[in-house]
């Protein structure tokens, strides 16, 4: 009976465990570090935990800082194991740590597909060393697209120019 | 029935009323009048700020600036973390409490024992959502046999009293598409009066009115102008389709001997009047202070208290009238301008402090006349307030093309911010509750959509030569004149409380439940609670014994001030939320 709970204890964690391959380095984080099942996996840690004072965008709010965009641009130069590192040890603000490694890591992934990102095969690793080797990089240029396939999309940021209304967020 | 029964039929109706004793109890309270809200029984707290007056004013006297540091633990029953910031309501020894995740529930406000708890499903995805309303609950409301409340999906539901039982359930409207509630309704006149948030939306909010019975929508006020309305033109130019976020999200107050429910509305996105394409607009409906008919929504008068925002100041809070003689004195500090041609002596006024610029804002509450204003915490934003009330911003704190940095105070979250004031109408002194802080805001170069409202970055410091953050001041509002200030280092951004016995109450984002003489400032006691002291502090009496409550939970902005502000001033934790309740010795 023991083991039979044990093993009900441990399954989930088997379950995220399953056999998906780990992003490993040295890359940048426009190279497909993620993949967009672990970036769902955050949407929903991040609405829980960090949305309310960053807003569902990462635009930020009232008290709390953008997180994407030019703000995450402006963090080229450091790796993600940073960024988690400083989540572990600050987010959120009344609670820090309270999540598992794994579970901020997801977080990140879901901030990078905000950020525009590309998701890729692989997912970022369960530990904040798994992230050692990947570097935040300001977006490739519109134009000078890399060797990125064929990829209209990324930067240019298009038809949102013009305020098309998206689903709101946080606020008072 | 036995309580796992009733427990597990609940599950259909989400609700549960719990042993036949406590059913009789229930059973036994009677509908509440309007009359009773007018004229709350003293052991009783019916409303946000205790009754239609919203002065967050007990006359109970037990507990007293001599006996309050005999103050202890009674009771407290844990609740889910979440930014609470509620008033309980008590009610004949019942108390109604809304709490994190959609839950109101009735409890024996004697022993903390669960009478009824209901559960609001919210069935939008969380990134649909207001992402910020959901917990807050600032306020709910009882009335006849029902308690009332708004959800975080932009629902008005009203609950049997007595069981907890789904009365209505009235859907507002784009819920997922953001819009919501976090101070709750009032009564007025028999008519369910509420704001709406929608800050992070690409188009503006309103304020509604629902029949009490049914949940009805009688009318719909938005504040935003469309094209060819009224105040169109002080939009700059700008397309309707990018005029976003103006919405009520403040405290409402009615005064039944005018029969008008008083509210206000909410700046605009982004920050940067550049972005937004109104450049040099005041913005007619934003910052604005209306005087509604509660039955029609008709506008009997309005004032706008801050034009041309770009700084996210929401003149939203609570405003309170009272008859008084006024009398406002040339030498009150930080003097915005008085009204030469406003009658003094006795006059019946609304009062308060609309706004996150701090300015304490006195007009004639029939008419809207303009009397006086006055500044508390420091502010660089507004240069000057006519002696008609007219505001001229400090074009140098505006933001200009280019983007350039603009160092401005308070911040986004305050001078005052949510935590309400408390008023004594004996006394006539108003107590405010501030923090001191400025901050450095650049508009992001990001291509600004409503989702990322305001579109900024800041770095927040306390004023220059402040070492506190925390702050109270007691205001005189019949002079204008400080009575007196108090000040600590740790950020306290929490509501307030006054009792007939001269004692001041105060949560904390510090975590301290403190209780202050009203007349000198002092701090009398305190206690640590385990969680952010973030809930309106209320006092009730049952069988003759005085009760003080007050939520505690996540220190939610009170937090975010503290880290950027005085780090090593605060021991920030939202675990252990809780009612928590306290009384004298027996």
């Amino acid at each position: 009976m023991a083991a039979l709970a044990a093993a009900m204890l441990v399954a989930p964690g088997a379950v995220l465990a399953q056999d998906v391959a780990i992003t490993e380095g040295p890359k940048t984080i426009y190279d497909g570090v993620y993949t967009t099942e672990q970036a769902d996996r955050g949407k929903a840690l991040y609405g829980n935990s960090c949305a309310g004072c960053h807003g569902s965008q990462g635009g930020g709010g009232p008290a709390a800082p953008p997180i994407t965009g030019s703000a995450f641009d402006a963090k080229a130069g450091m790796m993600l194991s940073d960024i988690v590192d400083f989540m572990i040890v600050a987010m959120p603000p009344d609670a820090p740590g309270s999540l598992r490694t794994r579970e901020y890591v997801d977080i990140t992934a879901y901030i990078l597909a905000l950020h525009g990102a590309p998701a890729g095969e692989t997912e970022l690793g369960g530990k904040v060393d798994d992230l050692a080797d990947i570097e935040i990089v300001a977006a490739p240029a519109a134009g000078a697209a890399p060797a990125a396939p064929a990829a209209p999309a990324p930067a240019a940021a298009p038809a949102a120019g013009e305020a098309a209304p998206q689903p709101a967020n946080d606020g008072h | 029935m036995t309580l796992r029964q009733a427990m597990l039929l609940g599950v259909a109706s989400l609700a549960f009323a719990i042993s036949p004793a406590y059913a009789d109890k229930l059973s036994e309270l009677a509908p509440v009048t309007d009359e009773d809200l007018q004229n709350v029984e003293p052991g009783n707290w019916l409303a946000y700020g205790r009754d239609v007056d919203n002065f967050g004013y007990s006359p109970l006297t037990q507990v007293t600036p001599e006996n309050v540091t005999q103050l202890q633990s009674v009771w407290a029953r844990g609740i889910e973390s979440g930014n609470i910031q509620t008033a309980p309501l008590v009610y004949d020894g019942i108390m109604f409490l809304a709490s994190p995740n959609e839950v109101v529930e009735a409890i024996d406000a004697v022993t903390g024992t669960l009478l009824w708890q209901y559960r609001h499903r919210v069935e939008i995805e969380p990134e649909q959502l207001n992402s910020i309303t959901r917990d807050r609950k600032r306020g709910i409301a009882i009335y006849g046999e029902n308690i009332y409340f708004a959800t975080w999906d932009n629902h008005l539901v009203a609950l049997n009293m007595r069981d907890g039982q789904v009365v209505f359930d009235v859907d507002r409207g784009q819920g997922d598409e953001g819009i919501s509630n976090s101070s709750g309704p009032i009564i007025a006149n028999g008519v369910i009066v509420l704001g709406s948030s929608c800050q992070y939306s690409g188009f503006g909010c309103y304020a509604t009115g629902h029949d009490a019975t049914t949940g009805e929508e009688l009318w719909r006020n938005y504040f935003i102008p469309r094209p060819g309305e009224e105040g169109d033109e002080t939009w700059g130019g700008s397309s309707f389709e990018s005029r976003w976020m103006t919405g009520a999200w403040g405290q409402f107050t009615y005064s039944p001997e005018l029969d008008l429910v008083f509210y206000g509305s909410t700046s605009t996105g982004p920050a940067s009047e550049v972005q937004r394409g109104t450049v040099g607009g005041t913005q007619y409906g934003t910052n604005t202070r209306f005087a509604v008919k509660p039955t029609t929504g008709e506008i009997v008068w309005r004032h706008q208290t801050l034009p041309r925002d770009n700084w996210d100041q929401e003149c939203t809070y609570e405003m309170i009238v009272d008859t008084v003689n006024v009398n406002p004195s040339a030498s009150m500090e930080t003097l915005q301008s008085i009204n030469p041609d406003a009658a003094t002596g006795e006059r019946t006024v609304l009062v308060g402090v609309p706004c996150k610029t701090g300015t304490l804002w006195q007009f004639d509450a029939a008419t809207g006349e303009y009397i006086y204003a006055r500044d508390t915490a420091y502010q660089n934003l507004i240069e000057s307030i006519d002696d008609k009330g007219i505001v001229t911003v400090n074009e140098d704190v505006v933001h200009k093309e280019g983007g350039a940095p603009v160092y401005h105070c308070p911040t986004f979250l305050g001078g005052r911010d949510q935590p309400r004031t408390a008023y004594n109408p004996v006394s006539k002194v108003m107590f405010v509750p501030l923090t001191n802080a400025c901050m450095t805001m650049t508009p992001r170069p990001d291509v600004p959509i409503p989702a990322n409202s305001y579109n900024q970055t800041s770095v927040y410091s306390l004023p220059e030569g402040m070492e506190n953050a925390g702050r109270i001041d007691a205001i005189n509002i019949e002079t204008g004149e400080t009575v007196w200030r108090y000040e600590q280092r740790a950020v306290n951004y929490a509501s307030l409380m006054v009792t007939a016995s001269d004692l001041l109450f105060s949560g904390g984002a510090d975590r301290y439940l403190k209780a202050l003489d009203q007349t000198t400032g002092e701090l009398l006691w305190q206690t640590r609670l385990a969680a952010g002291a973030m809930g309106v502090p209320v006092s009730y009496e049952v069988d003759g014994k005085q009760y003080i409550a007050i939520v505690s939970g996540n220190p939610s902005y009170g937090g975010t001030l503290m880290t950027r502000l005085v780090p090593e001033a605060g021991d920030l934790s939202s675990l252990g939320a809780a009612i928590q309740v306290f009384a004298l010795p027996d």
